[in-house]
């Protein structure tokens, strides 16, 4: 599913704007994993970002007739986020929950592959320590960030799928990326020596 | 010599090459400025160093397929396809609105009684000081609503439309007198006769009692509208015995004495208001018809151009 050409995404939507249900099911196959990890960056733990992605995709049905040949991943993340941040104001979530149900999940993939025990406590500890500089950001810096430098976005599609302009895009962006380097210098002992940020 | 601190222009300036962003002149100028400025190029390696640590995160797969079932999407009701509307639409609705909007006004302003014609009407009801409007006032006309025989409540209650009331219908034409109620003496002090005399006790009398005396002066007021001839009561007429009580027997009783004896108003002035509401009728019965036809003309010829253009 994730080699799907831009004709073939372009044909699904066709198809799933006139009902097709395995047509939508194939676009959300091939987008969801780019929408969880929107989402769960967002929000910092599992079972929100599935709630929320859920969420998503069904609000993103309901509305597919109205969507008009703009990305359609840019259209379905900006679904995604504007649900993040409605969960956000509801819950007022605390960043320590979220490092919590992180250090539960036991899933955290590591970067190195083959790690010793203490590689990968360190190395689950930096995740932990950048998540949680992630979440001191306000919510449309957060957004921004994510999708810029982690999620690898270009300006214009952050642009679109935050709804704004691009000046805003890259103010937000500066401004992210200069609070998130202050917090990491706070855990620089962490990082490793080539991602010593000063 | 030290290099310059970098600016927030500078930093601008790294995100965007970084991105990717810069036109080629651009570009060189950049490369050009980290070959000759240490801090500048600090500033690219620090960003570069974030983003690279930001990207190295490592991506959450979805745990799970998030594909809606069929029942999940039958559940959910789905959007109807936009309209490609044109750029007059919004117009045109607005004149629709506006159109409606004005017609519904049209129509309650010839139904209603117009104030102008009430006051031409009873020129003669200037029979008292002017009146002002107190609590007093305020529950003794919701008095008056509740003791209606009709049980229609008094046409205007509101304080203001009382005091512009009282007002327009105590200046008498051309009278150059001064109104009594421009005295200085407040109003509380000039109905404590009235309050005195209807009551037990001696001293002030309290606006419960105020009140009850003014609603028996009331229901007196009312037995004698019922007692009156069989007429089609029309709000001028229910009004006008009103005020006759509002002027005499709650507010200026003590002026009475001061104030000259005034003829009593006119039989005819109810008769001309029920003409003029007989004609708003007849007028509006008339438009009613034709409005809602041109109404719908305009309806039709807005709807038809846009519904072909609903796109498939």
């Amino acid at each position: 599913m994730a080699d799907l050409t831009p004709s073939d995404e372009a044909r699904l939507i066709q198809q799933a704007q006139a009902g097709s249900l395995d047509a939508f099911n194939a676009l959300v196959e091939r987008h969801q994993d780019v929408v969880y990890n929107v989402v769960y960056r967002m929000l910092g733990d599992e079972a929100s970002a599935q709630d929320a992605t859920q969420e998503a995709f069904i609000s993103a049905y309901r509305k597919f007739a109205s969507f008009q040949g703009q990305h359609f991943r840019a259209w379905v993340v900006r679904i995604a986020s504007n649900q993040a941040l409605d969960m956000l104001r509801r819950n007022k979530r605390r960043p320590a929950e979220s490092l919590e149900d992180m250090a539960a999940d036991g899933d955290l993939p590591l970067a190195d592959a083959s790690p010793s025990p203490e590689q990968a406590l360190q190395s689950r500890e930096l995740q932990q320590a950048i998540q949680q500089c992630i979440e001191s950001l306000n919510p449309e810096q957060r957004l921004t960030l994510i999708l810029c430098d982690v999620q690898g976005l270009s300006y214009q599609e952050v642009a679109e799928s935050t709804q704004a302009q691009l000046g805003t895009v890259k103010s937000r962006l500066a401004r992210a990326r200069q609070a998130v380097r202050h917090c990491l210098q706070a855990v620089e002992e962490l990082l490793p020596a080539a991602y010593r940020l000063s | 010599m030290s290099m310059p601190p970098l600016t927030e222009r500078d930093e601008a300036l790294i995100a965007d090459y970084l991105a990717d962003a810069l036109d080629a002149p651009q570009r060189a100028l950049v490369e050009q400025r980290l070959a000759s400025e240490t801090a500048f190029a600090a500033e690219l390696r620090a960003q570069e160093r974030l983003i690279a640590l930001l990207r190295a995160l490592p991506p959450r797969t979805a745990p799970r397929s998030f594909a809606l079932t069929a029942q999940q999407a039958q559940a959910v009701p789905r959007a109807l396809p936009r309209l490609n509307r044109p750029a007059w639409w919004g117009l045109a609705s607005a004149a629709v609105g506006l159109l409606l909007v004005g017609g519904l006004l049209l129509i309650s302003n010839q139904a209603r009684p117009q104030p102008s014609a009430q006051v031409a009407a009873a020129p003669t009801q200037a029979l008292s000081p002017a009146p002002t409007f107190t609590e007093a006032d305020a529950a003794v006309m919701q008095l008056q609503g509740d003791l209606s025989p009709q049980g229609t409540p008094a046409p205007s209650a509101s304080p203001v439309a009382m005091e512009q009331r009282a007002l327009t219908t105590v200046q008498p034409q051309g009278t150059p007198t001064p109104l009594p109620s421009a005295s200085p003496v407040p109003m509380e002090q000039r109905a404590l006769p009235t309050q005195v005399a209807n009551s037990a006790d001696p001293g002030f009398g309290t606006a419960p009692q105020a009140i009850q005396s003014t609603a028996a002066s009331m229901a007196e007021a009312e037995a004698a509208i019922m007692s009156a001839p069989a007429e089609e009561a029309t709000p001028a007429e229910e009004a006008a015995p009103m005020l006759e009580d509002e002027g005499f027997g709650i507010m200026s009783a003590p002026s009475e004495e001061a104030a000259p004896a005034l003829p009593p108003a006119p039989a005819q002035a109810p008769e001309a208001f029920s003409a003029g509401s007989a004609k708003s009728a007849f007028n509006l019965a008339d438009a009613l018809p034709a409005l809602l036809e041109a109404l719908l003309r305009l309806l039709v010829a807005l709807f038809v151009p846009v519904s072909s253009s609903i796109s498939p």
